[in-house]
């Protein structure tokens, strides 16, 4: 079965203006999320992650500009259409979840009632069938639908984060962006949070895309991963290559920084430095400066992001000198 | 093996107030007879989930709010029997390392300013030639060199992850025994996290620490300490070698926690106990075992009585009706 891709991202370069320069937030970013698959979006702070996911979305704050790519969502692309036109595409094709349920939600009106004004407005549906849907939603998300009328602050972290799925599913959209869905809740909370999404990806054919700084979840839950640093990416394959034999040494770094309850207890990977200012990258490779393997060249010329292996994305100089040495085994 | 510091049935109960007037209506148990003890130069981890009580217990056991009843004897000495005086004497013997270095450091101050501080309050540096030679040689230690380009910066200027070397820093500077480390590296990124939990191992050896290190992530514990210690709702409900009770987890909170700990390897398989729900508050406790419940274990003994938390082998303790077994 070929797969075909919901959407995709090519050369995309977002830029945030500032009073010290322009930001290069994201400089030249390719990915594609293959219909009923979840594609991990991992990376520190800064790395663009999120500007990745609100350049997709259309909805990037005043200040912040797409300079440069394509975004084709399901055929269409999304950079030729203007604000009328995305918001017809908003919720209706694709959606978002935020990591602060309690901020993202009206704080005095009930969520039942924030939900059905979304289906009324797009779907121009009468009061009695957006509350049917908002049912509908909430059994779909496994909330007694009777708490609908329930107000923000009387739900508990997870139950918030299931309103915000149930909100974002309200027009049953193709893709779904989620943006630190589970960062804030404890992990038995999170595990039923993210076995929900499993649960929904599978009933409606969802294609999801996870952002997240935490690379344990993603190993649990992605089916490709995209490595960013600094506004690139810098690794981009399935899981399980990423996880038991990334190409690049950012990858490797990030992936050994992890402790795990299984295995043998090793030492823990660290990357000294921090990342760069975006304002003024680093020439050359952006991780030069923090790379323990960066030769003169990396400072120098910066490396094409290449297909190395079948599915298997890097920008690195020097893939196979360090193929070996980056391996991390079983554990 | 001593002792370092040894805590008895501590309670710390919050007044519940609400209705007309503010009127107490009941008492939030944040911490509801806890007792434990660390062995000298050891890491007690204490873990649970949000509202399980182990920020409080860490300020409690430092007395930095009062308690409601209990003992902690630091080497001995009861320190909530020491009057205020005692207290601020014994205070540079026990130090915290908070979670958030952004607001744990006056941002009005430069480096040198906030490690001197604890010097001059308690009167420990002879004149500035040794408040320097002691700024400068606990800079060295947390490894914010060069010295020269640290020490009049503001904490603005630095990245998290030096913010956070600060405030070790800070909590060093009176030469403590005990510390309690609070979530120290969780606003950390990854790849800076490593560098603070290797510190801090460095640094329990060069100044023959004793900790008691709070955090969410059972993974982190495992790297950090030898012990562990689960909490639930206020009371511990397992206490252990941190290697036997991720291997075999006897409460069935443990077992559930563990098991849902995410694993950075996808192609780890294994079985994840599902429980329903969320913990609830701490103003209204199940009667019982505060876990039943939650628990697909729990017969009649536990909707009735509390357990107590009981010794079943070498170092490890549980509190289950089920575990006598």
């Amino acid at each position: 079965m070929v797969a075909t891709p919901i959407l995709e991202v090519e050369g995309l370069v977002t830029h945030y203006f500032t009073s010290q320069g322009p930001v290069e937030a994201v400089s030249g970013v390719s990915f594609a999320v293959d219909e009923g698959q979840t594609l991990g979006l991992a990376g520190e702070s800064g790395c663009g992650k999120t500007t990745a996911a609100l350049s997709i979305m259309g909805l990037l704050p005043s200040n912040g500009r797409i300079m440069d790519g394509k975004i084709i969502l399901d055929g269409e692309d999304l950079l030729k259409k203007d604000e009328a036109a995305m918001r017809k595409i908003r919720w209706k094709k694709v959606s978002i979840v935020f990591q602060g349920a309690m901020n993202a939600l009206n704080p005095v009106i009930n969520v039942g009632e924030q939900i059905a004004e979304v289906i009324i407005e797009k779907e121009r549906a009468s009061k009695e069938k957006a509350w049917e849907r908002v049912r509908e939603l909430f059994k779909l998300v496994e909330i007694e639908p009777s708490r609908a009328q329930g107000f923000p602050h009387e739900f508990s972290g997870g139950m918030r984060q299931r309103v915000m799925i149930a909100m974002a599913l309200a027009l049953y959209p193709k893709l779904v962006i989620a943006d630190e869905p589970i960062t804030a809740l404890d992990v038995i909370v999170q595990n039923q949070i993210l076995d929900l999404m499993r649960h929904l990806q599978e009933k409606l054919n969802l294609s999801q895309i996870l952002i997240t700084h935490d690379l344990s979840v993603i190993a649990e839950t992605c089916d490709k991963v995209g490595i960013m640093y600094a506004g690139k990416l810098m690794e981009y394959a399935d899981a399980t290559p990423i996880f038991k034999a990334p190409l690049h040494p950012y990858t490797s770094a990030l992936i050994g920084a992890y402790p795990s309850i299984v295995g043998e207890k090793r030492a823990l990977k660290f990357i000294s430095g921090a990342p760069p200012n975006l304002i003024d990258p680093p020439k050359g490779c952006r991780f030069h400066p923090r790379c323990p393997f960066a030769k003169n060249v990396c400072n120098r010329d910066e490396p094409k992001y290449r297909e190395e292996e079948a599915d298997h994305y890097v920008a690195c100089h020097f893939v196979d000198e360090l193929r070996d040495k980056l391996r991390l085994g079983d554990g | 093996m001593s002792e370092e510091l040894v805590v008895k049935d501590l309670k710390k109960w919050f007044p519940e107030r609400g209705g007309f007037f503010s009127k107490k209506t009941g008492f939030v148990k944040a911490v509801d007879g806890v007792s434990f003890d660390i062995v000298k130069g050891e890491v007690l981890c204490l873990a649970g989930e949000s509202g399980c009580g182990k920020t409080t217990t860490g300020r409690v056991v430092l007395r930095l709010i009062e308690p409601t009843s209990g003992h902690v004897y630091l080497h001995g000495v009861d320190i909530f029997e020491l009057n205020k005086r005692e207290l601020r004497e014994m205070r540079p013997e026990m130090q915290m390392i908070f979670q958030d270095p952004y607001e744990s450091l006056d941002p009005r101050m430069d480096i040198f300013s906030i490690l001197a501080e604890p010097l001059e309050v308690n009167r420990a540096a002879s004149g500035y030639r040794e408040t320097m030679e002691r700024v400068e040689k606990v800079l060295n230690d947390v490894r914010l060199v060069p010295i020269r380009e640290f020490i009049r910066r503001f904490p603005h200027e630095l990245s998290g992850g030096q913010r956070q070397r600060v405030a070790i820093a800070r909590a060093l500077m009176l030469n403590p025994r005990f510390m309690v480390a609070d979530e120290p590296v969780s606003m950390l990124d990854a790849s800076i996290r490593t560098e603070i939990l290797n510190l801090l191992k460095d640094l329990r050896e060069k100044y023959d620490l004793t900790f008691l290190y709070i955090t969410h992530d059972i993974a982190q514990a495992r790297y950090v300490g030898e012990k562990i210690m689960i909490m639930y709702l206020g009371r511990v409900v397992e206490r252990g070698p941190i290697e036997d009770v991720i291997m075999d987890p006897i409460h069935p909170y443990t077992k559930a926690l563990i098991s849902n700990v995410p694993i950075p390897d996808p192609t780890a398989d294994r079985e994840r106990i599902m429980i329903k729900g969320e913990t609830p508050t701490p103003i209204d406790l199940p009667e019982g075992c505060r876990f039943h419940p939650r628990c697909r274990e729990a017969g009649t003994a536990c909707k009735e009585e509390e357990p107590e938390l009981i010794k079943i082998g070498p170092e490890r303790w549980v509190a289950c009706h089920k575990a006598l077994r």
